[in-house]
């Protein structure tokens, strides 16, 4: 929506300014989410600015991989209710974190959860695969058949495990950010996960912003799309499965987050890849920093997917209202 | 009953190729083909200069007219420019079938040459969306070949071919929100870096792109709030902005009032008279493509029935069989350029 | 001859009159099982653990015809048919075992609605605290017609608390906070706060509940902890996991530098079930947690 033509300066310093206002965010976060004015002793503000530093770290890494994930599968399914988990990752994740944690090893239930992602998009890719292309329409369906298949795999555990796990399995499956005890290997995996599709999918916003106008349009101009069908699949399925493995099923961010950034930025995804990176960290820090006040005021924990999820009513709300009145014209 | 002119009738050939040489072309790539006065539209070739006096008349554009036809920059050159009349693109015995059993395409094969406009006519369901998809390389035919500026379309790379060839597909998805600037400087993503960064030459083909189809007033606003006519314009705009030697439209007009009808003809008309490029359109409409066309192809069932120049083809007894419907073929006076009367039993 | 026929189509009617009277449809005779003195004999249907317990340790473990699936102790319990839980209960079981009373926590109350249309006398106890678990024990005692067997028990439980409050009589209580990890993920703990059972056995054990509000099992998180700072932790990881959780929880705790229970090793991770359970073992539950938080009482005689 910009009249501005996309520099090279323009991008890196509206990139270094995202990053920047991440930066203040984490930082604010840090100070007052752990009110680190207010310990007594040094050893205990070390200690809580360790865990605000961790917990700000996880929150900024899975933010931004879960907004990413969720942006590129919009604009791969051309669907604006896309989101991280529709096509089955939370649930191969999940059930596969949950079993790990309860039956095999609690230290490699991560790794395991990756596994099980690995695993949903082999599933899908299997199941939506016809006459050797990925379409939208078949992803979505192998997706929708995929979260109903976990979601009774999931409910068949819960049924069967003891009351007291019932009740931890329900709270992990809200997503929560921080954990006793450190895990920085893991977040530094999704951080490093996080920038690397961010930097994939910079490269693949040209084709993401010619799909849009169709898949004849795209070949056309040049996008291989069935190339960049399987990769975007592929690389977002992953980022939203170590978002998983890491800190549970939140949602609401990989959906929110991509439309907040079309109504500011516009539909250019050049725009709004770099955007989407440091957006959704920022977003998902100031939700935890939200929850982790709460909790110091109330003394009762809410899990951070609570919150995202409170979020995400008005947010239906307001896209009813905005966008679909725009008419989505194919002639 | 069609008046045949002067000029010795160039014989059709079953295979719809062109004679290798048509005896009274020069040789040396002269732009302007000798053709008899009857086939030339009394007008100018080049209706841009007729739009602008349009544009003056009227007023309220936004962009003030350019006092000289603006041809988009050259930024792009493909390394051997087209002989004139050369043929660019030719397809040869191609099959091609949605689904297996089903051929769309049955053994088809033509040629357009650069600096002539091409016109693919034939009923419903005879392949001609198929056959721009072929070979603009969307699809990849289980037989037959399509050789461009004499190498093989599987030769070039995707990126090379979006350089050198454009498809304005017949419908195109507008829900995403871009403006018309941003759909129409989607055409230089070709010619753009992996990041996709455009510079001020991609601008400027942009904004003449624009000019060009008579947009330039629409360029901030968002693609959606177009009317069909509109949006159909645009899109021929953006394949303009790719600077391509080969242009593929399917259907261009479909939805145009005759004004732009004739408007868009009149473009393609300069893009391979003055620009020399190679332009092959797909029509329903037998008389704006009669009007026009330098070569007609005319498709039944996947096949070409006919191909030649215009009153070659727009002959009672080459139509009927192929629209299964009586015509009557007049001379318009004006322009000399055969006419079809449908003539529907009852 | 007619006279005797008649006689006996009578004798007949009579004895299925009679019958009839002493209730419907029960075609097997059950084997007596109440100790129940001239009434009906006593069929227990036992729906929590801790009352099961409480059951058995009053020696009614005859008596009890069906238990939930958590009742797993004492062992002769798992003998008793298994009807579901009281989330779901299997009908058919309970139907089939054939109860005449009902014992229950209060929580259910739609279970309670079930079973008294089934039929069967329900007495429903609440047992999440001490003083509950007294008044639970003498309810059952008067439920079951054994209040004796019931005073024995409270006696009993009564002197093993008694026991444990003369050995760490003088000691200083420590700042102790009991703590439940989460089986899935480990973002939060479960906590012990004023007022549940828990707090009672650890006021009974010499320690003073770190977690300084009334709250029942509230969800704290790491920074909570630290601003909490106990001098002991007690971790109760009671239910079965994968073998290398005990160690992750340790290297969990072992982050939280600041923490003087940590700092001085006093993190203790204990997976005995029965400390969070009110019920008979109470007595158990206040030893072995005095033991652990006053180090040197374990090497001391344990008073009479």
């Amino acid at each position: 929506m910009t009249p501005h033509p996309l520099t090279v300066r323009r991008y890196v310093l509206t990139t270094l300014a995202g990053a920047a206002a991440w930066l203040v965010v984490a930082a604010v976060a840090v100070v007052v989410g752990g009110r680190l004015w207010a310990w007594g002793s040094a050893a205990q503000m070390h200690d809580v600015l360790w865990l605000r530093l961790e917990w700000v770290a996880t929150a900024s890494a899975v933010g931004a991989a879960l907004a990413l994930s969720g942006l590129a599968l919009q604009a791969l399914l051309r669907n604006p209710l896309a989101e991280p988990y529709i096509l089955g990752v939370s649930g191969g994740a999940g059930l596969a974190y949950i079993l790990a944690s309860l039956f095999v090893s609690v230290v490699a239930a991560p790794a395991v959860a990756v596994l099980g992602a690995l695993a949903t998009v082999a599933l899908v890719y299997a199941i939506a695969r016809r006459r050797g292309r990925l379409e939208p329409y078949t992803l979505l369906l192998a997706g929708v058949i995929l979260n109903a298949f976990y979601g009774a795999a999931i409910m068949l555990v819960t049924a069967i495990v003891r009351p007291e796990q019932r009740g931890d399995i329900a709270v992990w499956m809200m997503g929560t950010i921080g954990a006793f005890g450190p895990q920085w290997p893991l977040i530094g995996a999704v951080a490093a996960l996080a920038v690397a599709g961010g930097g994939l999918f910079a490269f693949l916003a040209k084709g993401f912003n010619l799909v849009a106008a169709g898949e004849d349009t795209a070949g056309a101009l040049g996008v291989r799309v069935e190339r960049l069908r399987v990769i975007t699949f592929v690389a977002a399925s992953l980022l939203a499965g170590v978002s998983v493995a890491l800190a549970g099923p939140i949602g609401f961010v990989g959906l929110i987050v991509p439309h907040v950034l079309r109504m500011l930025i516009g539909p250019d995804h050049r725009r709004l890849v770099p955007a989407a990176l440091f957006a959704g960290a920022a977003f998902l820090v100031l939700a935890d920093l939200a929850a982790c006040l709460w909790e110091g005021a109330t003394n009762r924990s809410v899990p951070v997917g609570v919150l995202t999820a409170m979020c995400g009513g008005p947010f239906f709300i307001y896209l009813l209202r905005t966008r679909w009145r725009k008419r989505m014209a194919v002639r | 009953m069609a008046e045949t002119d002067g000029r010795a009738m160039t014989p059709i050939r079953r295979d719809g190729k062109m004679p290798p040489g048509d005896a009274e072309m020069p040789r040396g790539g002269s732009p302007h083909p000798p053709r008899n006065e009857h086939q030339r539209p009394r007008r100018d070739s080049s209706l841009a200069p007729l739009a602008q006096n349009d544009n003056a008349k009227r007023g309220g554009y936004g962009d003030p007219p350019r006092t000289s036809p603006t041809d988009p920059p050259r930024t792009n050159p493909p390394a051997e420019p087209p002989r004139a009349n050369a043929p660019y693109i030719e397809a040869e015995g191609l099959c091609f079938a949605y689904t297996a059993g089903e051929p769309v395409l049955a053994g088809l094969s033509m040629t357009a040459c650069a600096g002539r406009l091409t016109c693919v006519l034939g009923p419903n369901g005879s392949g001609k969306t198929t056959l721009l998809r072929v070979l603009a390389r969307l699809l990849v035919p289980s037989g037959g070949s399509v050789r461009l500026a004499g190498r093989p379309l599987e030769a070039y790379r995707r990126a090379d071919l979006a350089r050198r060839v454009a498809y304005v597909p017949q419908e195109t998805l507008a829900g995403a929100g871009f403006t018309v600037m941003e759909t129409v400087l989607m055409g230089r993503s070709p010619h753009t870096g992996a990041l996709g960064f455009e510079s001020e030459a991609d601008w400027q083909a942009a904004e003449s792109a624009l000019s060009l189809t008579e947009t330039a007033r629409f360029a901030g606003r968002d693609l959606a709030d177009l009317s069909g006519g509109e949006r159909q314009r645009v899109i021929v705009a953006r394949a303009l902005a790719q600077d391509p030697a080969l242009v593929l439209l399917d259907e261009p007009t479909a939805f145009l009032d005759i004004r732009h009808q004739h408007s868009i003809y009149g473009l393609l008309t300069h893009l391979v008279r003055e620009q020399g490029r190679t332009v092959i359109a797909v029509s329903h409409d037998l008389n704006l493509a009669g009007a026009y066309a330098d070569d007609l192809v005319l498709l039944a069932r996947g096949a070409v029935a006919a191909a030649g120049p215009p009153e070659a083809v727009i002959r009672p007894e080459v139509l009927e069989p192929v629209y299964e419907t009586p015509v009557e073929v007049r001379r318009d006076e004006t322009t000399g350029r055969p006419l079809v009367l449908p003539r529907p039993p009852g | 001859m007619v006279s005797t026929r008649f006689h006996l189509v009578l004798l007949a009617l009579a004895t299925a009159a009679a019958l009839s009277a002493t209730g419907c449809g029960e075609a097997d005779a059950p084997p007596p099982a109440g100790r129940e003195a001239g009434r009906q004999p006593l069929r227990i249907l036992s729906l929590a653990p801790n009352l099961t317990e409480i059951l058995f340790a009053m020696g009614l473990g005859d008596a009890v015809v069906g238990r939930s699936t958590y009742c797993t102790y004492p062992p002769e319990a798992l003998a008793v048919p298994a009807v579901g839980d009281t989330l779901h209960l299997d009908l058919a079981g309970v139907i089939r075992a054939e109860p005449t009373l009902a014992l229950l926590l209060t929580r259910r109350t739609e279970v309670v609605r079930r079973l008294e249309g089934l039929g069967i006398r329900v007495a429903a106890v609440e047992a999440d605290r001490m003083d509950q678990l007294r008044e639970a024990i003498r309810t059952i005692g008067t439920e079951t017609g054994r209040p004796d067997a019931a005073r024995a028990l409270l006696a009993q439980i009564d002197a093993d608390l008694a026991a444990v409050r003369r050995r760490v009589a003088g000691l200083s209580p420590p700042r102790t906070l009991f703590a439940c990890p989460m089986t899935v993920g480990s973002a939060r703990i479960l906590v012990a706060g004023r007022g549940t059972f828990v707090d009672d056995l650890l006021t009974a054990a010499g320690a003073e509940n770190a977690y300084p509000d009334r709250a029942d099992w509230p969800t704290i998180g790491p920074t909570r902890v630290v601003d909490l700072g106990p001098d002991v932790v007690i971790v109760n990881a009671a239910t079965k996991g994968p073998a290398d959780r005990q160690d992750t929880i340790r290297r969990a705790w072992n982050a939280l530098g600041s923490v003087p229970a940590v700092e001085a090793g006093r993190v203790h991770i204990l997976t005995e079930p029965y400390l969070t359970i009110p019920g008979p073992r109470v007595g158990r539950a206040a030893r072995l947690l005095a033991e652990t938080i006053h180090p040197g009482l374990a090497d001391e005689e344990p008073a009479p």
